[in-house]
């Protein structure tokens, strides 16, 4: 497993708080398990966690969310297809989600990525992003970047 | 708990209007002199609140292109007398710097009494000649001295800073207006304004300062008076809105609509106009403050249902959705869409069965016999088989192996009992 970390002091949710963090891996490496982790983390310290998980192709089981203990009646889930940046956009500016993850199939553009960094610093919201391929262009934007496997 | 004083680059003559806006720090708020505004911050915490209060005042003094700055003490006489001297502390001051004690909240010419000020003046003149320059060298004075040779001021004056306690704040009362204009003259040409779309721009600034002001009064207005006038005549229009309004751009909208239409039956010509003003008639509480009053949660249930409204919209039916879980082992039945949110308990079938993949294939792939998995990875654990009996199409029995590989992934095989035939049906992402 290889890090790669600007800045983490005390809690990791907490250090994410308004920033965009990126977690790669190939399929069954573990990204999900451990955003699912840090989630969890969150969860604890907080009473209302209100999420957003935007997929640009659904394909994930919400029973293993559950089974992990995630309080999936508070998570909307979305499958954006083509329209993915804009669907990360309005979910971050509605202010209505303390946290939102993106699962974008293909590598988004460098101009949504500084998009969705600046909505998430505007809206205090914590946007994980988890995929296959980590961003070649674009990788500044992130506050965090992993990569699993 | 501290005092607050900000202190405008420049005198104001219409300082109470925008002392308004200081009601997004705290609503015991008061003035002084036209330049000088008093926030009481009820604080516990002060680590990276002064930059935060800092950057909050920028942007809402943005609108009024009007700036200034902060300091805070533990009284009002203190965060101002720290603002009319910028010096570090208190007791670095000079001694004159203690009008600030002397008169908080009205200008030393202001008063009331010649004699006092005079006495104020006497005094600095007096302890100057003792060798006192310095507010610290003046609080080392035995306080006998005070009163039988400076006044009864000074020793108050002492005993104040000493303790910490400040004057009682005057009320201050909201203005009945709210209430902006603006001349409809470019200041570089001055040329009137004359179609709609420049006139856009003069109603921007105009309707964001009476946004901003209504934000902080936590009000919204519901009547509109908009007024053109130049020196010879005056035109006033009245404009009833269906709801509530506080937000700048649906405001915009709202007049733009009405002044336009106004334009095209020739009842409105802005071309002979040199000034604009916006007047809110008719003001009620925000109306998200009340529904708040019945409802913490109505908000947040409104704007999640107008968000999906509008990613179902572009995006198809049922592509935003909630989920509901289902008390079925069968992966495909265990879960459903659904619009709204459903609080159930977890069913216990799911605390039964082993841990589900993160990730569902659908279709399946096929991998072939055991002897083509090699093909595809390479296989270092497998974990004993889970056989479930499922239905589609027809029933069938399959036997699903959770199993690790050469690369350290952890896939979710379904063996097909009919025929052997090996299947990706998931992964443990």
């Amino acid at each position: 497993m290889k890090y790669e970390i600007k800045n983490l002091n005390g809690n990791r949710h907490a250090a994410l708080e308004g920033k965009l963090s990126e977690t790669s891996g190939p399929h069954g490496s573990g990204k999900t398990r451990e955003l699912l982790e840090l989630l969890k983390e969150k969860q604890l310290s907080h009473t209302e966690l209100h999420m957003a998980w935007i997929e640009e192709s659904f394909n994930l089981n919400p029973v293993a969310i559950a089974q992990h203990g995630m309080p999936i009646e508070q998570t909307l889930f979305i499958e954006a297809g083509e329209d993915f940046a804009w669907t990360a956009l309005q979910c971050i500016r509605s202010g209505i989600f303390s946290t939102v993850v993106l699962c974008p199939v293909l590598p988004l553009r460098e101009i949504d990525l500084r998009r969705i960094q600046i909505a998430s610093k505007q809206n205090h919201t914590t946007t994980l992003m988890i995929q296959e391929f980590a961003h070649l262009n674009g990788g500044w934007v992130f506050h965090e970047r992993r990569s699993v496997g | 708990m501290k005092i607050g004083c900000f202190t405008f680059t420049a005198p104001l003559p219409k300082l109470h209007s925008i002392a308004e806006l200081f009601f997004a720090f705290s609503p015991q708020i008061t003035t002084r002199a036209n330049q000088h505004i008093y926030v009481r911050f009820e604080l516990t915490h002060w680590q990276g609140k002064i930059a935060e209060i800092t950057a909050h005042t920028a942007r809402l003094l943005q609108p009024f292109s009007l700036r200034g700055n902060w300091t805070f003490g533990e009284t009002a006489e203190e965060a101002l007398l720290l603002s009319l001297e910028s010096v570090p502390d208190l007791e670095s001051a000079h001694i004159e710097a203690l009008r600030a004690y002397f008169a908080p909240f009205t200008l030393l010419d202001d008063v009331g009494s010649e004699s006092k000020k005079k006495q104020f003046l006497k005094g600095c003149q007096w302890l100057h000649q003792l060798g006192v320059h310095r507010i610290r060298d003046f609080l080392k004075l035995p306080q006998e001295m005070l009163a039988p040779r400076l006044g009864i001021f000074w020793l108050e004056t002492a005993a104040k800073i000493r303790a910490g306690q400040g004057m009682p704040w005057p009320v201050f009362e909201l203005s009945e207006r709210v209430s902006e204009a603006i001349p409809l003259t470019d200041p570089e040409t001055h040329t009137g304004c004359q179609d709609l779309e420049q006139f856009q721009f003069y109603l921007k600034r105009t309707v964001d300062r009476l946004s901003t002001r209504l934000h902080t009064r936590q009000q919204a207005v519901l009547k509109l008076e908009l007024k053109f006038s130049n020196k010879k005549q005056i035109q006033r229009f009245e404009l009833e809105l269906a709801t509530a309004q506080s937000q700048s751009l649906e405001l915009q909208k709202i007049i733009t609509q009405r002044i336009g239409s106004l334009a095209d039956r020739g009842q409105l010509s802005l071309g002979v106009y040199d000034f604009f003003e916006i007047e809110a008639r008719t003001l009620t509480r925000d109306r998200y403050l009340q529904k708040d009053f019945w409802n913490s949660h109505a908000g947040v249930e409104e704007q999640v249902s107008s968000l999906i409204a509008r990613l179902t919209e572009k995006l198809g039916k049922e592509k935003a959705f909630f989920v509901e879980l289902h008390d079925h082992y069968q992966p495909e039945l265990a879960w459903s869409r659904t619009l709204h949110p459903v609080k159930k308990k977890i069913p216990d079938v799911f605390k039964k069965i082993p841990q589900r993949p993160t990730r569902l294939l659908s279709p399946r792939i096929r991998l072939g016999s055991l002897a083509d998995l090699d093909c595809h990875f390479k296989i270092i654990d497998w974990a004993p088989p889970e056989r479930l009996r499922l239905f589609s199409m027809a029933w069938r029995e399959s036997d699903f192996f959770k199993i690790q590989t050469h690369d350290r992934r952890t896939l979710w095989l379904e063996r097909d009992r009919h025929d052997g035939v090996f299947y990706l049906r998931g992964y443990f992402d």
